[in-house]
């Protein structure tokens, strides 16, 4: 009964060491919709684009902050809610994606004190999470640049 | 009417029908006063002639030499007789159209500002046009401000404090110059570059800054990055932006002069005394730098790393 007890308190431990921030995939965010525009617009060359969305940071179910993963390029894209009137989409993405392989080590040792590369454990982590919890959005590159043009819009 | 000599004929003659005209309304009132009748209803009336009478000539008094044909321009200044004969300008004019109250240290300074009659007020000072900001041309101080700007997000469009992300950006700052100069600061167990060029090149540290190539104009940035940047500098230069113009512009002066210290070899470390050594860039991040560092704390989002003190007994830190 003891090393039942201890397996499970070490399974437990095991759970909260590898906790991330994943709280829900249902959430409210007036401005997801554009910024996936904005960003299938501006950096995507693919024609159908599917992105998986899980919720990172919540303030009364209102979204601030997500990680995206975008399938047709394999990449995590770490996301945060701007406020309504804010002017400049691009803030809206994180400084740095994360592609497997080009951004992604093997051992934590590797990482080290880069501010950017992460591992493929947690790179996979992650695009499960937002595979298996996230909200998935699909957008078009053609509907994307209805809604920003090239060269139209001030902000790309 | 003390100035007939300056009215023109016409000016005069109506001058001299009104004065007539209420003196014989006074004669007329003093008349009936005189007898014990100012109180009638004739008294009366011929107190609210006079007084009509009076207003009307302190009203035409303004505008008694008043020149309607006289040519002037769309802002109503005097497009000829400059000799100062015209019969609108003031006594004291030449060149200039001033209040006759201008002293002589302004006279040769204040411009005309209208051309209405009788005087004209000062114009109000104009606001100075907003200071402009633009990037360092010279490195390495341009190569810092890019670096600082990239790895900044958008503070209050975040949610985050403008304080919160001035932090960032002095702990960023203090990072690059401790890496830089971590043997001279006792750090002798950790291997980075010792010069600036070398730290922000250093190969997976700075995403985007590997390949910066100080003779390109464009640093060998990618188009996003320097999108990035233009961003901040447009936005620090659009006092137009109600919203976003202090905040920006208060982040661009922070991030130039977190880099001309830099250059000066002077380090401003918020978590101080600790040495700022690694971030981890703001997102759901997972690994933490290991090893020995220690969490500073948090700016922006940003994780910050590093020790307490020099240590000779640390373990050998490699990036």
């Amino acid at each position: 009964m003891k090393n039942v007890i201890l397996l499970f308190l070490a399974l437990l431990l095991a759970g909260c060491a590898h906790e991330k921030y994943v709280i829900a995939s249902n959430f409210r965010s007036p401005r997801i919709q554009r910024e996936l525009n904005y960003y299938v617009a501006n950096f995507s060359s693919h024609e159908t684009n599917h992105f998986y969305v899980v919720a990172t940071r919540l303030d009364h179910a209102e979204l601030r902050q997500a990680m995206v993963y975008w399938k047709e390029e394999r990449m995590l894209l770490p996301y945060f809610e701007l406020v309504p009137d804010a002017r400049h989409d691009i803030f809206a993405w994180g400084p740095h994606e994360l592609k497997l392989d080009r951004d992604t080590v093997d051992t934590p040792e590797e990482v080290g004190t880069s501010n950017y590369l992460e591992t493929h454990r947690y790179w996979l982590d992650w695009m499960e999470d937002c595979i298996k919890k996230g909200k998935p959005y699909c957008i078009l590159k053609a509907d994307a640049l209805r809604v920003f043009p090239e060269g139209s819009t001030a902000d790309k | 009417m003390n100035n007939n000599h300056s009215q023109t004929p016409a000016a005069q003659d109506a001058t001299a029908r009104a004065v007539k005209k209420i003196n014989d309304l006074l004669a007329r009132h003093w008349h009936l006063d005189s007898v014990g009748l100012g109180n009638c209803r004739a008294a009366q009336r011929i107190l609210c002639r006079l007084n009509e009478e009076l207003l009307i000539q302190s009203a035409a008094l303004a505008n008694a030499n008043f020149n309607p044909d006289e040519p002037r321009d769309r802002q109503g200044q005097w497009t000829n007789n400059a000799s100062g004969t015209g019969t609108t300008r003031p006594p004291h004019s030449n060149t200039t159209h001033r209040p006759d109250h201008s002293t002589a240290k302004d006279a040769t300074a204040k411009p005309k500002t209208s051309g209405t009659a009788g005087g004209t007020k000062p114009a109000p000072a104009a606001t100075p046009p907003p200071e402009k900001i633009a990037l360092s041309t010279d490195e390495p101080a341009l190569m810092l401000e890019r670096l600082l700007l990239a790895e900044t997000l958008g503070a209050e469009e975040h949610g985050f404090k403008q304080a919160d992300a001035l932090k960032s950006v002095r702990a960023l700052g203090a990072l690059i110059y401790n890496r830089a100069h971590a043997k001279q600061l006792g750090f002798s167990s950790i291997h980075y570059p010792t010069n600036l060029l070398g730290v922000i090149q250093q190969s997976n540290q700075f995403a985007g800054f590997e390949h910066y190539n100080p003779k390109d104009p464009k640093g060998g940035l990618s188009d996003r990055k320097l999108h990035n940047i233009d961003i901040w500098m447009q936005g620090a230069n659009d006092p137009e932006d109600k919203r976003n113009y202090t905040n920006y512009l208060a982040i661009v002066k922070q991030v130039k002069e977190t880099a001309q210290n830099i250059n000066k070899g002077k380090v401003d470390d918020p978590f101080s005394p600790s040495f700022t050594f690694a971030i981890k860039t703001a997102g759901p991040r997972h690994a933490d730098p290991g090893g020995s560092f220690q969490f500073l704390g948090t700016a922006a989002g940003n994780n910050f790393y590093g020790f307490s003190a020099p240590s000779t007994n640390r373990n050998q830190i490699h990036p």
